[in-house]
């Protein structure tokens, strides 16, 4: 069991049950298959899910900024500024990076080659919000289903879980 | 698809050595970077490692300094000290230290900690009373070796894991405990005699992550882009992550990047067609 501590006043807050083998192994199992399904879907469907998420963030900005202020003790105002800067970086991505990914030709000796930047499959991220972000957008875009793992109380669970139902809640959209 | 695993530490090596998992990136601690770098290595997965940083802040006599010290104030206490890229150590020329030391530590006792609810705060409590305490047992050790702590770096009285922000200066930068990340907020001041001794400063600790530097001088900014260890340099301002530039650091600050292109690129299978 994780329980998160509130820095500013040392009062308890969420806790979180720690998962299962089994749960593991479900979350593990539902990104793969993420992955199988997603790798082939075109660039301008993922800038949608991006750009979906960016509105997640900032409709949702000032819960998961008191969620980042209860759980760490940053200022609100700070907290506020992580959470725009994390929907600007879904942005970027939705926006710049269909370019970032175009194929590159490279003449040869013989003739010429070309280099695709392909997905691989899941990796893993770690780290708080604005790092996880920077992870999640760039395997988002890329077409590749993050699995992120809590760091005992330095990175608060919280913050991830009420990312991940953003996460979760743009998907549902996106699909409809 | 994004997924949240509640899991403690011991648990991770065995995801990375899942078949499924190709690759790890980690924003942490120095010790959590080498536990994630060797359990990928053992699966010869790729890893990012976005780890800690001891940033130089550098004062030159070209640069604003009334700019420079309101900007090595905010670079210090952001997160209350508890950022990667804060700037921990302020090294300033000889020319202008006292006059910078005057200002930046007027200007480092009027930072109020407090409810970090209150927009009037500027910094709130350290994320934990162990962080906090991990702090207050680094300066111990500092002053032990030779430091001397102008003001500051205190616990406030109270509920929370509140700290004053305070200044260091005589700090052995040779000595073990100078050379560690100090994650709060009290900054240390170095005085270099020019511009050489302020880049052998800036670059004798183990970490290469960001810097700062502070200069109009367009041969000393062309030295400090070109002989600062690390990923990142920001001149004549504070430096920050962007979605568009890269992100990441050098020496013990971790490899790979974030961010931009390049942060894109690192978990990709670049793969060459020919014909």
């Amino acid at each position: 069991m994780f329980t998160s501590i509130n820095p500013a006043t040392g009062e308890p807050g969420e806790s979180f049950v720690e998962l299962t083998a089994d749960e593991i192994e479900a979350k593990v199992a539902a990104a793969h298959q993420a992955y199988r399904a997603w790798r082939t879907t075109d660039l301008a469907t993922r800038s949608a899910l991006l750009e979906a998420i960016a509105d997640q963030f900032e409709r949702n900005k000032r819960r998961l900024a008191e969620i980042a202020t209860r759980e760490m003790g940053k200022t609100l105002k700070s907290a506020i500024a992580e959470v725009e800067k994390c929907a600007a970086g879904f942005r970027h991505y939705a926006e710049a990076g269909p370019a970032m990914l175009s194929p590159r030709t490279i003449p040869t000796a013989t003739g010429s080659a070309t280099a695709r930047f392909l997905p691989v499959a899941v990796g893993i991220v770690r780290g708080p919000s604005w790092p996880a972000m920077s992870g999640c957008s760039s395997t988002r875009r890329a077409c590749r289903a993050a699995a992120l793992r809590s760091r005992k109380w330095s990175s608060p669970p919280g913050r991830r879980l009420a990312c991940s139902r953003t996460s979760r809640s743009h998907r549902a959209r996106s699909r409809r | 698809m994004f997924q949240n695993l509640a899991i403690t530490s011991g648990k991770v090596a065995a995801l990375i050595a899942d078949p499924r998992i190709v690759a790890v990136t980690l924003t942490g601690s120095e010790g959590a970077g080498m536990q994630v770098a060797e359990a990928a290595g053992r699966a010869l997965k790729k890893v990012v490692l976005e780890l800690g940083g001891s940033d130089p802040f550098i004062v030159m006599p070209s640069a604003d300094l009334d700019a420079a010290v309101t900007a090595a104030v905010t670079a210090r206490i952001q997160n209350t000290g508890q950022s990667c890229i804060c700037a921990k150590r302020m090294i300033v020329h000889a020319e202008i230290y006292d006059a910078f030391l005057v200002k930046f530590s007027a200007a480092m006792r009027a930072v109020k900690a407090g409810d970090p609810l209150d927009p009037a705060t500027d910094m709130g409590p350290l994320s934990s009373e162990e962080q906090r305490q991990t702090v207050l047992d680094q300066l111990d050790m500092i002053q032990r070796a030779g430091g001397t702590l102008l003001f500051g770096g205190a616990a406030l009285p109270g509920k929370g894991a509140y700290m004053s922000a305070g200044v260091l200066v005589d700090v052995p930068q040779d000595h073990p405990a100078a050379q560690e990340e100090l994650f709060g907020p009290v900054a240390m001041v170095f005085k270099a005699a020019d511009l050489d001794a302020a880049i052998a400063l800036a670059n004798d600790v183990p970490f290469g992550l960001g810097s700062s530097v502070w200069t109009n001088d367009a041969a000393e900014r062309e030295r400090f882009e070109r002989d600062v260890e690390a990923g990142m340099t920001a001149v004549n301002q504070i430096l920050a992550s962007t979605p568009e530039a890269p992100f990441g650091g050098i020496k013990r600050s971790g490899h790979g990047r974030e961010l931009g292109p390049y942060g894109l690129h690192e978990f990709m299978n670049l793969k060459t067609v020919l014909g």
